[in-house]
């Protein structure tokens, strides 16, 4: 199984941040961008034209669910995503890896550096 | 302004992206401050190129793939919205009530024209023939519909003759050499009173009521007939009736082996201009 969520790794900037933000739970298109934002510490824009465009390579691949309308939205034109156990064992598996290149790097930077 | 143009973007997008997240995006669009909206822009703009040129696998929507791969026949149109409008059914009929008039008046109308004419049946008359006459001479005739009316002109003058009639057996307004060949047995058909020979009445019967002229003479107003009538006596003879292919060939002066209307007719307009390219 953990190689099956392997072969989506390395995942890009946009699809980390719109699977972290779907950890917090369902959410529209409008959400998951003010969560990236937030998360990025307002670093990271991402504009409506990316985020669909992940989103539809995230469902296609099963890692996220779509759930359509919700019924007495402010905005009927919202439709939900849900991350899936799919997207969270591939999520999980990313952070895994980016922790290995953290302690890898931390590691280097530590040696003593030749003159 | 800048909503009007996002909208634009939006439906600039392949149908079934713009069909799944169109509406989304113009969400989003319009809880976007003022101030970032350019921004906006450009990130449509970009994702319009994206999908386009580098997203091929989303262009088909998941309604219309699962239709196909269930087998069903069905027809494939640019814009996948399943509605018409009544504006689009207007201009539907307008076209298609367009294209008849059009297809009609090419119909009536379409024998003057030199080639590619429609309803003519006469396209073979003009344009450009590669030919090789009796001698191995091989040359270009190029015949040219001048004045336009010519080949009704040609029609008209092939019909009201009899012996015309009865030699073109395919109707083609052209005399092959198999045609010029087989005369006797075609000319021997019009012998109407059995006297094994053809009088003007059995050749020309419109001329022959009003007998402003002798025989003779009539016979020699028509050159196929004169050919024919070689001894000008105003009778076609039944050994002039065996000796018809011979005659015949006479009168082709370009050597090509059959007749054609500007042989024929030569008081028409000259129609045939004739090269020989090699020997």
């Amino acid at each position: 199984m953990k190689d099956d969520f392997n072969s989506f790794l390395p995942l890009s900037p946009a699809t980390l941040h719109i699977l972290l933000a779907l950890t917090a739970g369902d959410m529209h298109g409008y959400a998951i961008m003010q969560d990236v934002l937030r998360q990025s510490e307002g670093r990271y824009k991402l504009g409506p034209g990316t985020l669909y465009d992940n989103l539809q390579k995230l469902v296609r691949s099963g890692m996220v669910k779509e759930l359509g309308t919700k019924a007495g939205d402010e905005d009927s034109r919202r439709r939900y995503y849900r991350l899936t156990s799919l997207g969270n064992g591939v999520l999980a598996a990313e952070i895994s890896r980016l922790e290995d290149v953290v302690r890898d790097a931390k590691l280097q930077l530590r040696k003593p550096r030749r003159a | 302004m800048f909503r009007s143009f996002y909208s634009a973007l939006v439906r600039m997008h392949p149908p079934a992206f713009r069909k799944r997240f169109g509406d989304e995006m113009l969400s989003i669009f319009d809880r976007t401050d003022a101030s970032r909206r350019p921004a906006a822009l450009g990130d449509a703009a970009l994702s319009v190129i994206r999908q386009w040129l580098f997203r091929p696998e989303f262009h088909e929507s998941e309604d219309s793939a699962s239709r196909r791969l269930a087998g069903a026949p069905m027809f494939l149109v640019l814009d996948d919205d399943p509605k018409l409008s009544p504006s689009r059914l207007i201009a539907g009929g307008a076209l298609a009530l367009l294209s008849f008039v059009a297809a009609s008046f090419l119909i009536s109308h379409g024998g003057n024209s030199a080639t590619a004419s429609i309803g003519s049946g006469l396209s073979s008359l003009f344009g450009v023939h590669v030919f090789t006459n009796a001698a191995g001479q091989t040359g270009t005739e190029v015949r040219v519909a001048d004045p336009p009316s010519l080949d009704l002109r040609i029609v008209r003058l092939f019909r009201s003759e009899r012996v015309l009639v009865a030699l073109d057996v395919n109707q083609d307004f052209v005399l092959s050499p198999l045609e010029i060949a087989n005369a006797p047995a075609a000319l021997a058909m019009l012998d109407r009173n059995g006297d094994g020979a053809l009088d003007v009445s059995e050749c020309l019967p419109q001329l022959a009521e009003g007998k402003l002229a002798p025989d003779a003479v009539r016979m020699r107003m028509d050159l196929v007939l004169s050919a024919l009538d070689t001894d000008h006596d105003g009778l076609i003879s039944a050994s002039e009736i065996r000796r018809a292919p011979a005659a015949l060939k006479a009168l082709d002066y370009n050597g090509d082996g059959r007749l054609t209307p500007e042989e024929i007719f030569p008081q028409l307009k000259p129609l045939v201009s004739v090269e020989v390219v090699s020997r």
